[in-house]
């Protein structure tokens, strides 16, 4: 669940694994940590449902972003600030 | 599946599941008082019109009033179908509590013409459900076990509510529609096991992973209580056609031996592979959190086989104990305790989502156990479960002293419900420069 962090400002990917924790707390952690992405960065995250109820969220904020559905029912979610 | 950037924000209103949520504590309220008022008089047969005043308090005002809110909240949220006409829902919710209460006035007080008003208010209220949502679920293009599961429900709550209207028109004094027994008891099975157990069931699947991080279910297993529910639904109401179709016989008994053993598969499903799987789920939990909502769920499941105990007893004795114990811990206990647990959540998991959620990243955002203290969860819990075991021991031994402290549990469970639920829905955040959330 610590955030890893990669790459140079401005195309910076940071990385969560969220897959031990309950609702509402893999939602409250992207939302902190896409407060924190500038132009550019990305955010990659596992969450262990699939997040229905985040993407309005990220929409409000102006964010980009692409979901998968895991075959074990996670999700892998790629977040975007546009630069 | 892979979505890109396209909105599914179909949540609806905050303001459309609460309301129903907030039916429930006064529904608990209202069996409380019949208990008090009727004592043990409200517990001698499954049939007398106070015990179905008591009963439909629980299945109309609690179950059901708690089960359309969570449809309204999940069929845009969980099947990505948006339900048309959302706005009606307030409809719906005047109609449902005002047909409750008409209904439960006119069992207890024998009045005609309120059971006749209750039947004009709840029929269209159920029209009026039943539409969009079903319009919601055929249109989904996501069909997993819950889903269907939710399908199935919606299914067979139409089919009970179709039997309990039509008998409505006998107990008003019309012409009953066959022997009053049979239909009573399919009704019960196809509300119980179809309804409640089909939508319990689904929403299990949904809820348990991911507030609790409990095991996922396998498919096979999910698949095969759907298919045993969906049998032992549908085999008691063919019992019914065929007796009604072939004509009115004296010995309607053999006919309710044979939908009560058509209605198995069902009770198997429901009240002993469900209730296995699901504590074996739990038992496997990835983070073993202490989570006074978690006790429900743990009362309820364990419950659910002595509720198939009693229907089958109730099969076999005539005694009408095994079917008032049976409704009572099916009601109360099985159902009642899981609905009453998933209350104490999902409130709070809407609340902080509507209103906290937006705040993230923005300012300190409360976490869901500041919004309910787990201490006044299990003060429920323990309320809720006094009542239970006095309301058991009431009918066991015909005590009206009992039924009358059971009376008095439920209604300390109902203030207590209603306190959790009024302090979580009127918390509000406060401005962005405070930090604190402000209740009221």
């Amino acid at each position: 669940m610590v955030p890893r962090i990669a790459g140079e400002p401005g195309r910076r990917r940071v990385e969560l694994d969220l897959r031990d924790l309950e609702a509402p707390e893999p939602l409250r952690r992207i939302l902190e940590a896409v407060a924190a992405l500038g132009p550019g960065d990305s955010l990659v995250a596992r969450t262990p449902r699939y997040p229905r109820m985040l993407f309005g969220q990220l929409e409000k904020r102006g964010l980009e972003w692409e979901a998968r559905e895991e075959s074990d029912g996670s999700a892998t979610l790629s977040i975007r600030r546009p630069g | 599946m892979q979505i890109r950037g396209l909105s599914l924000d179909q949540a609806p209103p905050l303001a459309i599941p609460l309301s129903f949520f907030g039916l429930a504590p006064c529904a608990v309220g209202g069996a409380a008082g019949v208990l008090l008022f009727y004592g043990a008089q409200s517990l001698v047969t499954p049939w007398s019109p106070v015990t179905l005043c008591l009963t439909h308090l629980g299945t109309l005002g609690l179950l059901t009033s708690v089960m359309f809110g969570a449809l309204y909240q999940m069929t845009p949220v969980v099947a990505g179908s948006r339900i048309p006409g959302v706005r009606l829902a307030h409809a719906v919710h005047v109609g449902l509590a005002l047909g409750v209460l008409f209904l439960c006035w006119g069992f207890a007080r024998g009045s005609v013409a309120a059971i006749y008003v209750a039947a004009g208010l709840l029929a269209p209220a159920f029209l009026l459900f039943l539409i969009p949502v079903g319009v919601a679920l055929a249109r989904t293009a996501t069909r997993d076990e819950t889903v269907l599961g939710m399908t199935g429900a919606v299914t067979a709550l139409f089919l009970a509510a179709t039997l309990g209207l039509w008998m409505a028109h006998g107990f008003a004094g019309l012409h009953f529609p066959g022997p009053r027994p049979l239909w009573l008891r399919v009704h019960m099975t196809v509300a119980l096991l179809g309804w409640v157990g089909g939508l319990i069931t689904a929403i299990s699947w949904q809820v348990l992973p991911m507030f609790y991080l409990a095991r996922t279910v396998q498919l096979g297993t999910k698949r095969a209580i759907q298919a045993l529910t969906g049998i032992g639904v549908v085999g008691p109401l063919g019992v019914l056609l065929s007796y009604s179709v072939e004509g009115a016989r004296e010995d309607w008994r053999s006919a309710f031996l044979y939908a009560g053993l058509a209605a198995l598969p069902a009770a198997l499903g429901v009240w002993g592979i469900h209730p296995l799987v699901s504590l074996r789920s739990l038992a496997g939990r990835r983070r073993r959190r202490r989570d006074a909502t978690l006790l429900f769920w743990y009362a309820g499941l364990s419950v659910a086989p002595g509720v198939a105990l009693c229907a089958a007893a109730a099969v076999v004795w005539e005694d009408p104990r095994w079917e008032l114990l049976l409704g009572w811990l099916a009601i109360w206990g099985w159902a009642g305790m899981i609905i009453h647990g998933m209350l104490s959540r999902i409130v709070p998991f809407l609340v902080w989502f509507h209103r906290f959620a937006p705040r993230v990243g923005s300012g300190p955002v409360p976490s869901m156990r500041a919004l309910l203290p787990d201490r006044w969860v299990r003060q429920g819990f323990v309320a809720h479960s006094v009542s239970l075991g006095l309301g058991a021991l009431a009918i066991v031994t015909r005590d009206d002293t009992s039924a009358r402290l059971a009376g008095l549990a439920l209604g300390v469970t109902a203030t207590l419900l209603a306190r959790s639920l009024l302090r979580v829905v009127r918390t509000q955040p406060a401005p962005l420069d405070s930090g604190e959330p402000a209740p009221g």
